[in-house]
Parts: structure tokens; C-alpha cells; sequence
């Protein structure tokens, strides 16, 4: 490192006040100012002049810092309107796009049950022997079997023939199978007897 | 005005362990270093790193608002020049010290109030400010009743308003050339001749 000259050293003296030079830095203006006189006293004048002007206007922190805008990170995570408003929207749309097909398997249950309870009626109370035999399925009963399928599955029952449609049709008989939720009534101990 | 020359304080309100570690860190690290991990603090969500901020730089900054001339509302542009920073500190790149950004946004508030001040026919630009405003410094002196340190700040006030500017940036703040270029719009070797222009001129005021 070549010698601090003069020149460099007088540029150095403010840094030299704020304690703002290296080690070997300031060593060297040191150096120099040892053996200069006059940059000496412009040192000491430097220090006066800073001395003088040390005093500043009384700043109220408190108010500053309050006046700053919140750390990003504390900032409190809050969904802005259009963002709250976009998810309101989807879970409408959501709920509007299940609503058909919640009501349509209730529809389709409903038809079902009718059907269902109509056959077991039927089943439990035969007709007289001289009242007439329905030959085949009504076609309103049809209809009514094509609309709860259709209502149920969600899938059109135009393409099903008169055939499926019966079939299906003695599926829901074939419900009366199943065991009913009320049993039916224990003879011996309805009718009094107890034995 | 009131004044105070006390040096500052870091912080006396905030709680020992955070003084604690702020102290450590300004051991450890030089201003801008400091600087720099009190604004990651600040972004990482610690608003206590906010206050160490303008325990740092506000009576600095006040000092240099006065200087120009801006003594009755040097808070108010003090207060705006930091509002005005943390608002963008996010996006500081630290290219220039966190110092010589302050100090420039607030040479340019001041200059906007100046510009503002001429549009209202009340104009006193940062060029021809009259003698009253720049030697404002004056009010100070309720404070310091010291005749030579009244000698001095006279000198540095008969500068003209570049060479007070570069002056005071670099004796009385301790800027670099590099960070005063940065701060008045100039270049390097222009701050440089202008600080060796004042210091011969205050010296031959003095010796007069």
C-alpha cells in the first residue's frame, strides 16, 4: 500500500471524525496529522463545527412511529371483498348445481314409495274374486316408473322399452320382500287368547 | 423552538431483551449493516425494528431538514420523509445507505414544499433562500449561548446553498462523497470539490 499523501489525508478527516475509517486507515491519518500542523487544526475545527451544529430540533419519536405503516408480516390476513365475494359466488354456484339433482333422487324416492306402498296394499287387501284382473302395468304407472328412474339416475328412460320398464316395475314390487320397519301383528297376543 | 443536543438514545422504551440484542448488533456490524438486519426485522414483521429505525436516523434527519432551511416544520417533513420510506422500504435495494435514501427523500420533500411555497407566490428556493430562513440555525442559539459556536454556525451559514449542503452532509452527518452525490443529485467529484471550496471559505470567515 503506497504512503496516505496530504491531499488524502485532508479527505479523510471527516471520516476520520465519525469514526467511519479502518483500523490501518486511520493509523495512517493519524500519521499524517502528526506531522502537519495545519491539518491538525482543521481537525479541531472540524470537531468544533460539528460541536456547533450537534444540536437538532426536538422530534417527537413516538408520534413518527405511529404514523408508520404496520410490519408487511403483522399485516392482518383479511380476504379483501372481491376475493370474499368469489367464494361466496362459487359456493352458490355449488349449491344451485346440486339443488336439481338433491330434489330429483327426493322426487324419484318419493314416486318410489308411492309405487312400493300401492303394491303392498294391493298384496295385503286382494281384490274381490269377481272385481277385474289388471292384465298388464297402466301406462300412467309406466310413466310415473320412466320418471323416477329418469329423476333418479339422472339418465333418460326414453330408449327403455315397455319390457324394462315392467321389469323394473317388479323390482320395486319385489320391495315388499324386505322386512318392514313396523312388524306385523302377533296373532296370540292381539287376539286375547295369550297362548 | 426547543432543542436538544443529547446523542441519541436507541430505543429506551423498548424491552431489555430487545435492547439487549440491538446493542449486540450495533456492536457487531457497521451503520449500514445495522441498518440492513433492522429492515429485514422490520419486513419480517417486527414493528420494534421500526422504532430502533427512527431512533437512528430522526434527529439526524431533523438536523439536516433544519439546515435547509426548513427549522419551523422540520418535524413534519422529518415525519413525512419516514412515512414516505417505510411505505417503499420493501422495495429498498440498499444500493445507497439507508441514510443517504432518507436524506434524499427528505432534500426532496423539502424542495417539493419550496416548489409548492412558489406557486403560492411565497417562493424560497433551496438556491436563493434569503439569509433570514438559512440562518435559522439562529433559534438555536437560546440553547447553545456559546459566542464562537454562534462563530461557527455563521460561518457555515455564508455558504452558498451547495457548498452548506455538501458541508453539513459531510461534517456534520459524516456522509461519504459517494452517499452526498446520491443525496443532492451530483456526482462524487462534484461533492468533493464543493466540500474543499467550503471548508477553505469557512476557514477565511473565521480567520477574518
Amino acid at each position: 500500500m503506497r504512503d496516505m499523501t496530504r491531499a488524502d489525508a485532508q479527505d479523510l478527516l471527516p471520516d476520520l471524525l465519525h469514526g467511519r475509517l479502518s483500523d490501518a486507515e486511520r493509523a495512517e491519518v493519524e500519521r499524517v496529522i502528526a506531522s502537519d500542523l495545519d491539518l491538525a487544526a482543521e481537525l479541531s475545527l472540524l470537531e468544533r463545527v460539528q460541536a456547533a451544529h450537534a444540536a437538532s430540533p426536538v422530534v417527537n419519536m413516538s408520534r413518527i412511529v405511529a404514523a408508520l405503516p404496520t410490519a408487511p408480516a403483522q399485516k392482518p390476513v383479511i380476504a379483501t371483498p372481491p376475493v370474499a365475494g368469489q367464494i361466496d359466488e362459487l359456493a352458490a354456484r355449488r349449491t344451485m348445481a346440486r339443488a336439481p339433482r338433491f330434489f330429483g333422487l327426493v322426487r324419484a324416492a318419493a314416486v318410489l314409495l308411492v309405487l312400493g306402498g300401492g303394491a303392498v296394499i294391493a298384496t295385503r287387501n286382494p281384490p274381490a274374486p269377481d272385481a277385474p284382473v289388471a292384465t298388464g302395468a297402466p301406462a300412467e304407472s309406466l310413466a310415473l316408473i320412466a320418471e323416477a328412474v329418469q329423476l333418479g339416475l339422472g339418465a333418460p328412460t326414453d330408449d327403455l322399452t315397455v319390457e324394462q320398464l315392467r321389469a323394473l316395475e317388479g323390482d320395486i314390487e319385489a320391495l315388499d320382500g324386505q322386512p318392514s320397519a313396523e312388524p306385523d301383528a302377533i296373532p296370540h297376543l292381539t287376539d286375547g287368547t295369550g297362548a | 423552538m426547543a432543542v436538544v443536543g443529547k446523542p441519541l438514545n436507541i430505543a429506551p422504551e423498548l424491552p431489555s431483551a430487545y435492547q439487549t440484542e440491538m446493542t449486540d448488533l450495533i456492536r457487531a456490524g457497521d451503520d449500514a449493516e445495522i441498518d440492513r438486519a433492522l429492515i429485514a426485522r422490520w419486513t419480517g414483521g417486527d414493528q420494534r425494528a421500526a422504532s430502533a429505525l427512527v431512533e437512528r436516523h430522526a434527529q439526524s434527519l431533523a438536523r439536516f431538514v433544519a439546515s435547509l432551511g426548513v427549522l419551523p416544520a422540520s418535524e413534519e417533513v422529518v415525519q413525512d420523509t419516514f412515512v414516505k420510506a417505510f411505505g417503499s422500504l420493501e422495495s429498498f435495494r440498499g444500493e445507497s445507505s439507508l441514510r443517504a435514501w432518507l436524506f434524499t427523500i427528505a432534500r426532496r420533500l423539502v424542495l417539493d414544499q419550496r416548489r409548492s411555497a412558489h406557486r403560492m407566490r411565497l417562493h424560497v428556493s433551496l438556491e436563493d433562500a434569503p439569509s433570514e430562513l438559512i440562518a435559522a440555525d439562529d433559534v438555536l442559539d437560546g440553547v447553545v449561548a456559546d459566542e464562537s459556536a454562534a462563530r461557527l454556525r455563521d460561518a457555515v451559514a455564508q455558504l452558498t446553498a451547495t457548498q452548506r449542503e455538501v458541508f453539513t452532509l459531510r461534517v456534520v452527518e459524516g456522509l461519504s462523497y459517494r452517499e452526498i452525490a446520491v443525496v443532492a443529485s451530483t456526482t462524487e467529484g462534484a461533492a468533493r470539490v464543493h466540500y474543499h471550496n467550503a471548508m477553505r471559505s469557512v476557514r477565511a470567515y473565521l480567520d477574518a
